[in-house]
């Protein structure tokens, strides 16, 4: 018989339900104990990858979080928690508000903040990384672009005076082969080097990398890297991912736009 | 075909040498291809499998009565994809940088050929011990092939074992790419044959289940 009696049909569906909802259940209980390790894993590592970006070497630097708040609203408010400083800000950058906060770590600051502000809610961080004579030694802020699949979520590396020291893809989902190439030093040192200027100026042009530059940029380190010029430079794409490699630019583009103008609020924010 | 199953050596042995799931069977080339170019990362990828095979084994003969014939290959894949999960998040969290290596196959072990087809065939009509035995056997059959491949091919491709290096040159890098891995696991597969020539068995015609 092809057809299926009602009863047959309702015991199917059964079936497929108690089996998906025990699935789910397993899904979840694990979830619930593997996510807080991944976390620490990632957190452990990024603090890692920000020392390294930075070349910093001695245990005297210090490394900063600022964390940036953004309420939803009629009046829209930025906030910044730095340093065991709280500065609220409206969208031209003039000051609203200063507190202290006494609280360190991420869970507890956006804590304070939704107490106070129940309409702010974190939108993205950076870090500072002061020497030891609290003068800074070099900033990384994280961003997060569309590419060709989905997110991509990379570290900038800027020295005080705002040239590129390295970027770091933090997570992406792009092909392998294709798009994750842009993880590779062949792309990627492509950015070590260029100051801010170069970089707003600079276009991606579709790959491959003349040979003869191919060398220089795969062993390519801040201190190797050529002199800054005041032209665009132009960045290769990788062969076959013009789109991941023009979403990774553009995302690191915006984010040091970005970090120059919130670096300034912050600073005005303090003098006053 | 007997409703009785082989006795739990049997079981386990065969998936080792007489069925195994690559040299075989010739099931899930594929990944055994891609994640056998070094021997640490074919011994991890195989743990993998060797888990997923059993704890899905074991969870579909448990159930075997209550799952309703006309929907056991969607109930087989969801079993299947659950225990993929579990051990992806659980290698994820205890041994990040193993999982920086081979997390982007972990995935794709839902759609092994191997394990579906062990639920099918033997799983399902099978109580749960036996089944347990036979997904081992499965799984450190695939263990074995993937390590020794990974073994090969790191060493004639590459020049290291683990990571070591044992010589200064890469004495055939064709053996690191894709082709290179079908031809190792190709000549695996004359080399079992010829084992079993000399030993006086008739060559198998196939996979499936010899009862």
């Amino acid at each position: 018989m092809s057809t299926l009696s009602r009863r047959e049909m309702a015991v199917i569906t059964l079936c497929l339900a108690v089996v998906c909802l025990i699935a789910g259940l397993i899904l979840g209980i694990t979830y619930r104990i593997t996510e807080p390790v991944k976390q620490e894993i990632a957190a452990k590592n990024e603090s890692v990858l920000i020392s390294q970006m930075l070349g910093l070497s001695s245990t005297d630097n210090r490394v900063v979080e600022v964390h940036r708040f953004a309420s939803t609203g009629d009046t829209p408010q930025f906030g910044y928690a730095h340093d065991g400083r709280w500065l609220l800000v409206d969208e031209n950058g003039a000051v609203v508000a200063q507190e202290t906060i006494d609280v360190t770590t991420a869970d507890e600051i956006t804590a304070w903040v939704s107490a106070r502000y129940p309409t702010m809610h974190l939108v993205g961080r950076f870090f500072i990384a002061y020497q030891a004579d609290n003068s800074v030694a070099g900033y990384v802020t994280e961003g997060v672009q569309q590419g060709f699949k989905a997110h991509i979520r990379f570290l900038v590396a800027l020295t005080p005076d705002f040239t590129l020291r390295g970027v770091e893809v933090l997570s992406h989902e792009e092909d392998p082969g294709l798009g994750a190439e842009i993880t590779q030093p062949l792309f990627k040192n492509q950015f070590i080097g260029l100051s801010a200027s170069a970089l707003e100026k600079s276009r991606v042009e579709k790959g491959p990398m003349p040979d003869a530059n191919m060398a220089q940029v795969i062993g390519r380190t801040f201190e190797t890297a050529p002199a800054a010029t005041g032209d665009g430079a132009t960045i290769y794409g990788v062969t076959g991912a013009t789109i991941s490699s023009r979403s990774l630019v553009e995302g690191v583009k915006k984010s040091v736009g970005h970090l120059q103008h919130r670096l300034s609020v912050l600073s005005h924010g303090e003098q006053s | 075909m007997s409703t009785t199953s082989p006795s739990y050596g049997t079981l386990l042995w065969r998936g080792i040498f007489a069925e195994n799931p690559v040299f075989r069977l010739a099931l899930s080339l594929c990944p055994a291809v891609a994640v056998t170019t070094s021997l640490k990362n074919g011994l991890m990828m195989g743990l993998a499998v060797f888990a997923v095979q059993v704890l899905s084994s074991g969870t579909v003969a448990i159930f075997r009565r209550l799952i309703h014939d006309k929907v056991r290959i969607p109930v087989y894949t969801i079993v299947i994809a659950l225990w993929v999960s579990v051990i992806d998040m659980v290698l994820a969290a205890t041994a990040p940088d193993v999982y920086a290596q081979i997390g982007l196959y972990i995935k794709l072990i839902v759609a092994f050929a191997i394990i579906i087809s062990r639920l099918e065939v033997f799983a399902s009509k099978f109580p749960l011990v036996p089944s347990l035995a036979d997904g081992a056997g499965m799984g450190i059959g695939f263990l074995f092939a993937m390590v020794l491949t990974g073994a090969l091919r790191e060493t004639i491709g590459n020049g290291t074992i683990w990571g070591i290096p044992l010589i200064n040159t890469k004495p055939l890098l064709l053996f690191i790419l894709p082709a290179g891995g079908f031809f190792m696991i190709g000549l695996l597969m004359a080399a079992m044959n010829a084992i079993d020539l000399a030993r006086g068995n008739k060559l198998s015609s196939g996979g499936g289940c010899h009862g």
